[in-house]
């Protein structure tokens, strides 16, 4: 968040490593972390991590757009994807609006 | 052999027991490795903690089942950390007797990385004559569970003047016993200074008012019905 400095941008998050995510993580990473992402792409490496991003993911349900990947590539294209659907609908909105 | 899969399945065992037991406060250590039943040991620990979240929370917002009971984690150190002190709540708690840890340092009991913290901050708490802090420990119990709690540690001079002294604490909370036993359960008391101050209610009356204060709070928006109307509904009378 700090690296943000309140601009919202789309997370690339590399958690193929993590191998434990108390609650209290998890609850700020929903709430307070997740104030100024646009999508989120989690990078796993199953079955660990893969179990950990479903977990957060069932329990956590968010309105932006979230998906796991085992690879780099598909994660980053689908971040590219979202971000264009981000603008058309906030285009749309605002259109409305 | 901690990392063997027998091992691990033996500890999933033992969690799942704690948790048919209704203990929820006892966690799994995860391991290094990235396999199945290391994915069954982070689920578990996030599903034991998401039931134990909501256990405390109905606690404080719901009046049916208020946290009667406070099972105190309590350890009294001499200043170079070895147990002189065991509460029973703490025995019970680590599984293990009194005679096994007094005399132990105390990091014998936490897991590597509370071990790491515990060297880190109470050298400095010890500088000072009186200091007080909150450490997160995980204690590991002599059947391998951890119990992962922000604990209350203070460092005090002892009234004897022979040095100093460490008190670490925590509390859990459980539902318990929620009220007395035998006829003390069956039996509410209304006003003093009546002639028959005790109203005997069964637990069918007191599931009527627990539904009707339910239906209460779910209705906030509408008018409350007429005790007629109540009564047909909810079987008041």
């Amino acid at each position: 968040m700090m690296l943000q400095n309140g601009k919202e941008m789309s997370v690339l998050c590399d958690i193929r490593e993590v191998r434990k995510v108390d609650k209290p993580a998890r609850d700020y990473f929903a709430l307070e972390g997740s104030l100024w992402i646009k999508a989120l792409a989690f990078l796993i490496d199953p079955p660990v991590t893969d179990v950990i991003s479903s977990f957060y993911l069932g329990t956590h349900p968010s309105k932006m757009p979230t998906r796991s990947f085992t690879d780099r590539t598909k994660a980053l294209a689908f971040l590219e994807t979202a971000m264009i659907l981000v603008a058309l609908l906030w285009i749309g909105d605002f259109a409305d609006f | 052999m901690p990392n063997s899969d027998d091992f691990r399945i033996k500890r999933i065992h033992g969690m799942l027991l704690e948790m048919a037991r209704g203990n929820f406060f006892y966690s799994l250590e995860p391991s290094e490795e990235n396999d199945n039943i290391s994915s069954l040991i982070v689920m578990l620990n996030m599903v034991n903690e998401e039931i134990r979240a909501s256990f405390v929370h109905q606690g404080f917002a719901n009046a049916h089942h208020t946290p009667q009971c406070i099972i105190q984690l309590s350890l009294l150190m001499a200043s170079n950390g070895s147990i002189v002190m065991v509460s029973n709540s703490t025995c019970s708690l680590l599984s293990c007797l009194p005679k096994d840890i007094i005399g132990k340092p105390v990091t014998k009991l936490m897991s590597d990385m509370s071990q790491k913290k515990w060297d880190k901050k109470v050298p400095k708490l010890l500088r000072k004559s009186r200091a007080e802090t909150v450490l997160q420990l995980e204690f590991k119990t002599s059947e391998g569970l951890l119990l992962s709690k922000s604990c209350n540690v203070s460092v005090f001079q002892t009234l004897d003047g022979t040095g100093q002294k460490i008190l670490l604490d925590t509390v859990f909370f459980t539902k318990g016993e929620p009220f007395g036993k035998g006829m003390m359960k069956n039996t509410l008391m209304v006003t003093k200074g009546t002639k028959d101050h005790k109203v005997p209610m069964s637990q069918g009356d007191i599931q009527i008012i627990r539904d009707v204060h339910d239906m209460i709070i779910n209705n906030l928006e509408k008018d409350l019905p007429k005790l007629k109307e109540l009564a047909l509904q909810m079987g008041t009378n």
